[in-house]
């Protein structure tokens, strides 16, 4: 029986109205008169007879079949037949493959992918075998088991709460087929959802395996997307004053209707608060509760009412305060007093740059020390190593730092006397590759300091320093610094602080890792500048520490996706499926991946190209189960052939005619 | 009484030879519309006659006399000094033959042509042929009697219509090799020729020449032919026309007569003779006219 692939596109067929009206409303004079003068013959309107010429009714049918075959080649039409029976005998292996990553859950997605399983496996004739996936695969049973063994095992199928990647199933199919299978056929049961479909490839044909794609889950016919839908995409607990927690929660609606909705806050098994949201579509919106702190140490945000998909309703939270950022110092061991009075400054500047709440630093010489003795966890977020000279290159510190530094941590170093020695051992630690040309003024200039030069517009210091805030930082007094100058392989250096000549007040060296070195070419103590008495110093302290402000606001628990893992000392955790969990001194948030909440899937025609080409057979959901005994042969080709061969017997039909009235030469 | 069937093209048509189709038309059809010819001292032997006495010695055969004992006359055709040239166009719309014809244009004019030739000479005039299109196809240089006769209908039947016509060019050349007195007979549609002809048949104003126009035309240009919708091609060059007859036929007619008309008083100014015929018209009536013109010589 022939079908349509692409039955929308027969309604082209409606053309077949041109060559009737062409017929219709024009008259073509075909046939040439000669004619011995043209001289008074002039063009005029060919009028209608009304009446057909004998050779008009069979040009035109032909002209309406030849658009009939258009229409018909552009639905890409394929013969269907029922497969022989003996397929069993022939060696016909079927892997049928169920996705059950979360997003299965919803939209009825599972439970139809079972009633399909069910009624492919009435098909006696084919060995069959069965795996499932999610982000690995879950369970494989080998193609020729017993069809009850498999029907037992899919009607007790649940969904996986691990993020899908379709990947896995396409590089583990060829392994589930026999050499010795004369047809390999892969049906695969999913809702194709694009977050887990979109990377998915693999070359099927080049192993020999035709596949069917059956999508599952119910979708808009308007847009092909899943309706109906809301989640709660994030948490966050901070502290809303004293003894008050401020919980606020961001919903997303997948939807492209306008959606109300009640949400609960729930802790200690009861419902605490609820709110009710209105959310856009294809919108999101917050909404907040405030508690009592200390009450409870965890609580969850639920969306009350059903959509399509639960499983991202509702997510749960810790209450508790995530850990303090960390910071200490390396310093020489006999500590002087320039050292001691830069210690003091930038303990008391850092331990009060963090608010009063959860984002807040904590002094731990205890760890700093720790990795000075070469433990390699990063202990400490902000490192400070003052007074950088021959102790450094004594104790070896050096490799200590780089591997910090590309772990993420974030190191202010601070030169120790001599000047140079500093700079020496920074280039050889191959820390920083900057010169030292000499350190410029002293005790004599007191009275006539460096000045702080203009900061450069687009830089994110002059974004702080604006207006009247500048007038401070540019009122400070540098009287003693080192003159650096650029080395070799030190382009990616920024000098965020200059002085008035031009000469770097402050190096920064961003590392892979994310970390950052931050060198300044004096001390941060009196002798040396009036800097740290400055109102201006902390901000400029943890602006060229910490790069960007987002990242003290970002503390906060691990938060892990299920499948992910977490280290600890004495093992691991991994997250299973969402929830607030307590591992070690840690407390764990583990939350549904949201991608999996996305109405997004992919088209049957899309994902063919990413599986080696042209789907071999489509099925339809809403159709039975019948086809997948069915095969396809696609007869574009014939079309093509019939379609090509009528408009050549319409071009020389339509051609003018060679026995026009051409007067036969007289011979006198 | 003329038998009008012996003149009708639709018979003459299907004689193939000339010398034949011109004896039937001349003697059959018009017996004794011509003048006798002329006896006397030509190169031509006419006939024997019984000697009168008194008459010249030397016009007695003395061959039959010893074989008969009869004293018998030689008499001569008589040269009369006249040339008459049929100026024959065999461009390709003198090809057409359209469905209510009898014959082509180029036939038709070829029938009389062959008639004039066997009048004229009948007379015992010089006859030439000259026929053209784009370029000379026949040029047959004026010369008297039987012998010439028959070149002049064997070339008749060899033409064939063909090529773009040239009057221009072909009628320079025409006129510079005309004898001292002459007639001209045109036959030709005369189709683009209206607006140079007067000047190029200028030596008509001569009295030594006379200039005989016939325009042969297919009736179909005359009204234009049947059908409703009709692509018009032209057969001496590319242009086509998609047009429908009966929208165009009265117009086409009123510029067809004034074509004519145009045609006929250019003619009139240098004193030459036009006529106009059609197809499926007899001979009759342009035979009559040129025997008329020729006897007034």
């Amino acid at each position: 029986m022939i079908e349509f692939a692409q039955p929308a596109a027969l309604w082209t067929a409606l053309a077949v109205g041109l060559p009737v009206f062409a017929h219709m409303a024009y008259r073509r004079v075909t046939e040439k008169f000669y004619f011995p003068s043209l001289r008074f013959i002039r063009p005029s309107q060919i009028p209608r007879t009304g009446k057909r010429t004998p050779s008009d009714i069979p040009l035109l049918l032909l002209r309406i079949l030849l658009f009939l075959i258009l229409a018909a080649l552009l639905g890409d039409p394929y013969w269907k037949s029922a497969s022989t029976p003996s397929a069993q005998e022939q060696g016909i292996e079927t892997l049928i493959a169920i996705d059950l990553s979360p997003s299965m859950a919803g939209w009825g997605g599972l439970e139809q992918a079972k009633e399909k399983v069910l009624t492919l496996l009435g098909n006696e004739n084919e060995k069959v075998g069965l795996i499932t996936f999610g982000q690995t695969v879950l369970e494989k049973i080998e193609i020729g088991t017993s069809r009850e063994a498999i029907k037992k095992q899919v009607e007790s199928l649940s969904y996986d709460w691990r993020r899908g990647n379709a990947q896995v199933l396409l590089d583990q199919v060829p392994n589930m087929f026999s050499e010795k299978a004369n047809e390999r056929k892969l049906i695969v049961l999913s809702d194709f959802q694009e977050s887990d479909w979109q990377t998915a490839y693999s070359d099927l044909k080049d192993y020999g395996i035709a596949y069917e794609l059956i999508k599952v889950g119910k979708d808009s016919e308007i847009s092909g997307k899943r309706l109906n839908n809301l989640s709660v995409l994030e948490v966050r607990a901070v502290p809303a004053g004293p003894n008050k927690i401020r919980i606020w929660a961001v919903l997303r609606n997948w939807d492209d209707q306008n959606k109300s909705l009640e949400v609960e806050l729930i802790a200690g098994g009861e419902v605490k608060a609820k709110n009710l949201v209105s959310v856009a579509p294809l919108g999101s919106a917050q909404t907040q509760f405030v508690i009592k702190e200390g009450d409870f140490s965890k609580a969850t945000v639920k969306l009350v009412g059903i959509d399509e998909f639960e499983l991202d309703n509702e997510r749960s939270i810790w209450l508790k305060a995530p850990p303090a950022q960390r910071f200490g110092f390396w310093m020489p061991e006999f500590e002087d007093d320039e050292t001691e009075e830069e210690v003091s400054f930038l303990k008391t500047a850092v331990s009060s740059s963090g608010d009063n709440g959860w984002n807040r630093w904590e002094w731990d010489q205890d760890r700093a020390d720790a990795m000075r003795l070469g433990d390699d966890q990063l202990e400490v977020q902000l490192l400070m190593v003052l007074g950088v000279g021959k102790w450094f290159e004594d104790e070896q510190l050096g490799e200590f730092t780089n591997k910090f530094l590309s772990n993420g941590g974030v190191a202010l170093i601070t030169p120790g006397e001599p000047f140079s020695s500093a700079v020496s051992v920074l280039r050889s630690n191959q820390l920083l590759q900057y010169k030292f040309i000499r350190v410029a003024g002293g005790a004599v200039q007191t009275k006539n300091p460096f000045r702080i030069g203009a900061l450069e517009e687009s830089s994110a210091l002059a974004e702080i320093f604006a207006g009247k805030a500048a007038r401070d930082l540019y009122l400070s007094a540098i009287h003693r610094f080192g003159i650096m100058k650029a080395g070799v392989g030190e382009g990616n250096v920024e000098v965020p602080l200059r002085d008035r000549e031009g000469r770097p007040l402050a190096l920064v060296k961003p590392f892979e890792g994310g970390g950052r070195l931050i060198f300044l070419p004096f001390r941060m103590n009196t002798n040396w500048t009036d800097l740290p008495l400055r109102n201006s110093f902390l901000p400029l302290l943890m602006e060229l520490t910490q790069g960007k402000k987002q990242d003290l606001q970002s503390r906060g628990w691990p938060i892990l996706e299920p499948g992910e893992e977490l280290l600890g000392v004495e093992g691991n955790f991994i997250a299973n499926e969402p929830g607030a969990f307590r591992f070690e001194d840690q407390w764990v948030e583990v939350v549904l991946s949201s991608a999996e909440s996305s109405p997004d899937t992919l088209s049957i025609n899309e994902l063919s190209e990413s599986l080696g080409g042209q789907v071999v057979g489509v099925i339809d959901p809403l159709l039975g189960g019948n086809q997948s005994e069915e095969e396809s042969n696609p007869l574009w080709m014939w079309f093509a052939i019939v379609a090509t061969t009528l408009l050549i017997i319409e071009m020389l039909w339509s051609r003018p005619t060679q026995n026009s009235t051409v007067p036969k030469n007289i011979h006198a | 009484m003329v038998d009008k069937n012996l003149l009708d093209p639709a018979h003459l048509h299907s004689i193939e030879d000339y010398s034949l189709l011109a004896r039937v038309v001349v003697d059959g059809a018009m017996p004794g519309v011509h003048r006798s010819l002329r006896q006397g001292r030509g190169s031509e032997f006419f006939q024997y006659r019984p000697y009168a006495r008194g008459e010249d010695l030397k016009l007695i055969d003395w061959k039959v006399f010893a074989k008969r004992d009869e004293l018998v006359a030689k008499t001569f055709q008589e040269d009369t000094n006249f040339t008459v040239c049929l100026v024959l166009d065999v461009s390709a719309s003198m090809g057409y033959e359209g469905k209510r014809a009898k014959c082509s244009k180029l036939r038709y004019a070829s029938m009389l042509a062959a008639c004039f030739a066997y009048l004229a000479n009948r007379q015992g005039d010089r006859l030439g042929l000259f026929a053209y299109s784009d370029e000379v196809r026949e040029w047959i240089r004026p010369n008297s009697g039987t012998s010439q006769l028959n070149r002049i209908f064997t070339a008749l039947q060899g033409l064939k219509a063909e090529g773009t016509n040239a009057h221009d060019f072909a009628w320079d050349r025409m006129a510079n090799g005309l004898p001292g007195r002459a007639m001209v007979v045109f036959l030709s549609d005369f189709l683009e020729a209206e607006d140079t002809i007067a000047e190029k048949l200028r030596f008509s104003l001569s009295s030594r020449y006379e200039c005989l126009c016939l325009q042969v035309l297919d009736p179909d240009e005359i009204d234009l032919p049947e059908g409703e919708a009709l692509r018009f091609a032209e057969l001496e060059g590319e242009r086509e026309v998609s047009t429908s007859p009966p929208a165009i036929r009265e117009k086409y007619k009123k510029d067809m007569s004034v074509f004519c008309d145009d045609l006929q008083s250019k003619l009139s100014s240098v004193s030459a003779e036009f006529e106009s015929l059609v197809t499926n018209q007899d001979l009759g009536h342009a035979l009559r006219r040129f025997l008329g013109m020729r006897n007034r010589q």
